[in-house]
């Protein structure tokens, strides 16, 4: 199974994750919101970021970090294509993400936030999923 | 997805109930307003399901309202209004959403549609040269020291002050384009970041400008009085608080979803993550929104600044001379307080509308001017080939929603299944046959926004007018549309 799938949902976007960690889920789920704004990575600059939070539950932590990326994207520019999620311990994690500082203006699709409808990160057979609804 | 429909207790060919009974957790019924048209729709989609999970929140009175363009959100349904009590209710984030003050404005103009016709392809390569649009554009509006604050506290009226405008602008906007409870100290940093160079934007999405033909008169005595004539030129724009309301509800959200454990509520869905309308957290976020709904009033009259200098430029005529006057300014995402007939007795209530529009009736105290006797103008964007809509609030709308109507034409179809099913060339080439120039930032863009993904705006007015809510002044066709 791909580690994300789109999910349908009539005015937003959603994507499906599953992750054989917790790390890889994190990681799975970054790739799949960056690739809803744009499924080829825009050029840019090579830049890294760290980014460091804590939260009060995993589902609480899950939607803080990529609400990070999308952050990162709308002040810094910055778009995420190398997440590298070092460790997610309970409510807290930390993570180095490559990816590339923008050069201009970028025709992709606008993620006004990352919801909480819904969410739930679930435990499987094989490691760990969740679904992710984005406002669009 | 259960079958709501065996659930469905039909009071009216416009008006549905979802009894108490239907959902565990329900303190109040749910009523969807949707006419025979509509209701397969709802079938189709879990929305139904949102609107019983509204009932389920603490103070919430009467019921839980859906309006015909109701489809499925996230925490509350899109088209979802409701009201609850100040003393023993909750505020709710996930009532407003994320784009806080999300609104439509329209512009009237003495501009003939034929001669707006005849230039359609300037207009609409100039909006879209001078209207910033996309991911990670500014605008040339630099806030500089306090401005920031300014904006918070003042709304639409901080951009007319400042050479963006006309006086009169704020009398025809929705509480005159500012809140006064706004709390810029309840915007925090990030909030102020994403919205620095934002003032001016139009956003993605769903979010346009649209140049319209007034294509029909149905009521001339409102029209009059919006200033809508038939045969002239209108320009309708779509926008809302930009990154700042975002973060503002992303950061009260997260500031509940802790109170939420802390006041001891369960909750069906974590979006609807809420506190104590009388609560610090309650009082905080109630501020930090006022102040976001105030930068997209700001924002949308920045806008319009922007399209009257596009005009004038292409027109070779002022503003004033081309009657680009101010039709009215809608918010559709918003709490409001506002005092209202509960059980034959006036209560204050925190009303909730999450993809609706106030339409207050005639007499209404809040109505000024020209307006005070014909109603509210509710302006309801349709998709880019059909038509938009311009209703007037009715008394029925007062006694029945909270004095609230429909926000637009309502999505049936996901953005994946657009992108599947149309075809950016063939969509092009209907609009063009409809008479539609369009500038888009993508085919992407053009796709999930394509005319076919969204419901028939004709029902949902029908719905609304045939529901008493309101009544219909004007259809708008329109001639250029700019996607971000």
């Amino acid at each position: 199974m791909a580690p994300y799938v789109n999910v349908e949902h009539t005015a937003d976007a959603g994507i499906h994750v599953t992750g054989g960690t917790l790390e890889e889920l994190f990681a799975d789920a970054a790739r799949g919101m960056m690739s809803v704004i744009s499924e080829v990575p825009p050029e840019g600059w090579p830049e890294t970021h760290v980014v460091e939070l804590s939260s009060p539950d995993l589902e609480s932590l899950i939607v803080d970090w990529l609400a990070e990326l999308l952050y990162l994207l709308e002040v810094k520019n910055f778009f995420a294509t190398d997440p590298r999620v070092e460790k997610v311990d309970g409510g807290a994690m930390r993570a180095v993400v490559g990816g590339a500082r923008l050069r201009g203006v970028v025709h992709a699709t606008e993620i006004k936030a990352v919801t909480h409808h819904m969410i739930s990160v679930d435990r499987t057979m094989n490691g760990f999923e969740t679904t992710i609804y984005f406002d669009l | 997805m259960p079958d709501w429909t065996k659930c469905f207790d039909n009071i009216s060919e416009y008006k549905i109930k979802i009894p108490r009974t239907c959902f565990e957790g329900m303190r109040v019924p749910g009523i969807i307003y949707a006419g025979p048209e509509l209701v397969e729709d709802l079938k189709r989609d879990d929305a139904p399901q949102q609107v019983a999970n509204v009932a389920t929140l603490p103070g919430i009175v009467e019921y839980a309202l859906a309006m015909p363009d109701i489809h499925y959100g996230y925490g509350f349904p899109i088209g979802g209004v409701a009201a609850m009590s100040v003393e023993e209710g909750v505020i709710s984030p996930g009532g407003v959403g994320f784009d806080i003050n999300c609104g439509v404005r329209l512009l009237a103009s003495a501009i003939e549609a034929g001669d707006a016709r005849a230039k359609a392809d300037e207009l609409a390569t100039r909006l879209f040269r001078d209207v910033p649009t996309g991911v990670g554009s500014t605008s040339d509006i630099r806030l500089r020291g306090g401005d920031m604050d300014k904006v918070l506290q003042r709304g639409a009226a901080w951009a007319a002050r400042n050479g963006m405008g006309w006086d009169e602008d704020l009398e025809y906007c929705e509480s005159g384009g500012g809140l006064e409870d706004a709390d810029p100290g309840e915007v925090g940093r990030r909030a102020r970041e994403r919205g620095a160079n934002q003032l001016g934007t139009l956003g993605a999405g769903n979010h346009f400008i649209e140049v319209q033909e007034v294509e029909e008169v149905f009521d001339d005595r409102a029209a009059r009085a919006f200033g809508l004539e038939k045969g002239m030129a209108a320009v309708m724009i779509h926008s809302g608080s930009r990154g700042l309301g975002h973060q503002v509800c992303d950061d009260a959200i997260r500031a509940m979803r802790e109170a939420v454990v802390r006041y001891g509520y369960e909750l069906p869905d974590r979006q609807l993550a809420c506190a104590p309308v009388e609560s610090p957290e309650g009082r905080a976020y109630y501020g930090g929104m006022c102040a976001a709904a105030n930068f997209a009033w700001a924002n949308r009259q920045c806008l319009a600044h922007t399209v009257r200098g596009t005009m004038e430029r292409v027109f070779g005529a002022s503003a004033e001379r081309l009657g680009l006057r101010l039709v009215y300014d809608v918010a559709h995402n918003i709490a409001k307080f506002e005092e209202h007939e509960v059980g034959g007795k006036k209560r204050r209530l925190c009303v909730h509308r999450k993809g609706a529009t106030r339409a207050f009736a005639a007499g209404h105290p809040e109505l000024a001017g020209r307006h005070a006797g014909v109603g509210q103008p509710v302006i309801v964007p349709g998709d880019m080939g059909s038509a938009s809509y311009v209703m007037a609030g009715a008394p029925l709308a007062m006694a029945e929603t909270w004095g609230s109507v429909c926000h637009g034409a309502g999505r049936v179809k996901s953005r994946t299944s657009a992108k599947k099913d149309f075809n950016a060339a063939t969509v092009l080439e209907e609009l063009a046959a409809h008479g539609v120039t369009v500038r888009a930032g993508s085919k992407k863009s053009l796709l999930e926004e394509a005319p076919g993904a969204y419901k028939n705006v004709d029902h949902v007015i029908g719905t609304c007018v045939n529901a008493g809510l309101a009544t219909v002044v004007a259809r708008l066709r329109p001639i250029v549309v700019i996607k971000g």
